[in-house]
């Protein structure tokens, strides 16, 4: 039953595409530096609005021409919605095409939908990107490293799909479609492309589930004959892991179904310093993007001016570059990089002792 | 995976009610993943061996990950379940003697077998080069029939056949090329042997 609506879902979106063609196919919407743009911002909760504060000092110290149309996670479910995110606010990055979000932390209770989810479901978001690279300045136990993750955010492992069959025995689904796995190898071959990058790794676990991966997998090589001069390899995911912590130099960009997805992100985000240090951004259906922070709301440091921007930040570089302001994109990108390596203004999860603010004015200062 | 991985999370801790004084904590894959490249010590316990239970295909992950950070899959013992063997485990065992934080052995156990072998094979299994120079690391296997032994409940053997394998490791002299030396297979068991007692 649920497959079925699942499967239905996914082919009204293929019915739209075909009506409004000049949308559906487009990743990313080319700005002209006159005029403003409009982006939607969701500063979210905990520390969310400092480093969303952040995020616009930078900006209008840049000159960067965005306008923000702020808005927050309500206390009342919108039956509209199903969650505590109103229509009003969804409709806001679907007209943007933009946005960038801090993190939200999802009350507990019935009634309504995870705010992710329902920020996955309703804007289409089928991609996640996280560009991940060692920041000169700050050491790990890795260096040199320089990949990008992306994962099929819509199925496979996650497809929410399980129920129990007697007691004690319990299926779980993985629903792998040909339409998913095109379009987000599409996203990746035209990302690697875009940003000058080599090659191109899909990972999964064919040789176990030969049906599911499989379909992964011809997909992507489907994808991949129409970028000749990318380098298109395969990795198994347990191959691929112990490769990551022996020497992560070796790959560039990663494409992988959903969970595969899930853990090597979160992964790629260890050997670099954490997911304080880590952008983020969900690609969805007619190029829209939703940069985002993907650490949490840290309600034990809120308001105490001690939160670390630098996810947000560069989060909001990567929806900059989404926007070919890549100009722009290269200042901050340059600022915040430099601001980390000359070490004198870190926070306090760096190790350092500077605030939010001071850490921002350096950022700006580096411009 | 609320019920799939649910149900797996329900049966670990019925388990750990019967054993209180073991400490029992459960850990998200993706978290458990990332914990392990940027601070593995904190799953290092310098004495004793601590466990981790995990489903098939995380196990499958977690184990290659931790195998990579101790330093690939020549040092590494055990190996993913089997079909006809419905549990795997793994041990960690501290060697402060390796450039690496840690060591690993596995065993797969069955309710009438068990079998030990060498873990994550990734990139070795039917390397010819390495048959025919003679260079292959037999440290993982040495290891994983340490642990049948200790199967077997021949615990002194294990320790003399462990200590061995680790001086000869801690002494740096015969190492295979995987571990930055140059000796043969040969040349590290006939160490090994010579520095049992």
């Amino acid at each position: 039953m649920a497959l079925r609506r699942l499967l239905q879902r996914s082919s009204i979106n293929h019915i739209s595409s075909r009506v409004l063609p000049s949308c559906s196919h487009s990743f990313s919407a080319a700005a002209s530096p006159s005029e403003r743009i409009r982006a939607t911002l969701f500063p979210g909760d905990g520390i969310g609005p400092e480093i969303a504060e952040s995020v616009k000092q930078v900006f209008s110290a840049a000159g960067v021409p965005i306008e923000w149309e702020e808005h927050f996670v309500g206390d009342k479910v919108d039956p509209r919605t199903e969650s505590l995110l109103t229509w009003e606010s969804l409709e806001s990055v679907r007209r943007n095409g933009v946005g960038l979000k801090g993190p939200m932390a999802t009350p507990i209770g019935k009634g309504h939908r995870s705010l992710n989810l329902t920020l996955r479901k309703e804007l289409g978001l089928y991609a996640n990107v996280r560009p991940c690279y060692s920041l000169p300045g700050y050491k790990t136990r890795y260096d040199g490293v320089n990949l990008v993750t992306i994962r099929e955010n819509t199925e496979g492992e996650y497809s929410g799909l399980e129920h129990q069959v007697v007691r004690g025995v319990v299926e779980s689904l993985k629903i792998i479609t040909r339409q998913a796995s095109l379009r987000v190898a599409e996203y990746a071959f035209h990302y690697a492309k875009a940003n000058g990058r080599q090659r191109v790794s899909a990972i999964h676990k064919a040789n176990i589930m030969r049906k599911t991966d499989g379909l992964f997998l011809k997909c992507c090589r489907e994808v991949a004959e129409k970028y000749p001069e990318i380098t298109y390899e395969e990795v198994i995911i347990d191959n691929c892991c112990m490769m990551l912590v022996k020497n992560p130099t070796l790959f560039d960009v990663l494409v992988m179904p959903n969970l595969y997805g899930d853990i090597i992100s979160d992964l790629c985000a260890g050997l670099i310093g954490g997911l304080g240090l880590t952008p983020s951004c969900n690609i969805g259906e007619g190029g829209i993007a939703l940069a985002e922070a993907v650490h949490g709301s840290a309600p034990d440091i809120a308001g105490k001016n001690l939160a670390n921007p630098t996810a947000l930040l560069l989060s909001s570089v990567m929806m900059l570059r989404h926007l070919k302001l890549n100009d722009k994109a290269d200042q901050i990108h340059n600022a915040i990089l430099s601001t980390i390596a000359e070490g004198k203004y870190r926070t306090v999860d760096l190790g350092g002792s500077s605030s939010t603010t001071d850490f921002t004015k350096a950022v700006c200062d580096h411009l | 995976m609320k019920l799939a991985d649910g149900l797996f999370l329900e049966s670990c801790r019925e388990v750990a009610t019967k054993y209180p004084g073991i400490k029992y904590n459960e850990i998200i894959v993706d978290n458990c993943c990332m914990q392990l490249v940027s601070k593995p010590d904190q799953f290092d316990v310098m004495t004793h061996v601590p466990l981790q239970v995990t489903p098939n295909l995380y196990g499958n992950l977690v184990a290659n990950t931790a195998a990579g950070i101790a330093g690939g899959t020549g040092v590494m013992p055990g190996g993913p379940s089997l079909d006809q063997i419905p549990v795997g485990y793994y041990w960690w065992i501290t060697t402060p003697s390796l450039p690496k934080p840690f060591d690993w052995v596995s065993g797969n156990v069955g309710q009438d077998h068990a079998i030990f072998e060498q873990g994550a094979s990734a990139g070795n299994v039917g390397n010819e080069k390495l048959v025919e120079q003679k260079k292959a690391n037999p440290v993982a296997l040495l290891l994983s029939s340490a642990m049948m032994l200790r199967h077997l409940q021949f615990p002194s053997f294990a320790d003399r056949l462990e200590t061995a394998v680790k001086r000869v490791i801690a002494e740096g002299r015969y190492r295979t090329k995987d571990l930055g030396g140059n000796s043969t297979t040969q040349e590290v068991v006939d160490a090994v042997i010579a520095k049992l007692d």
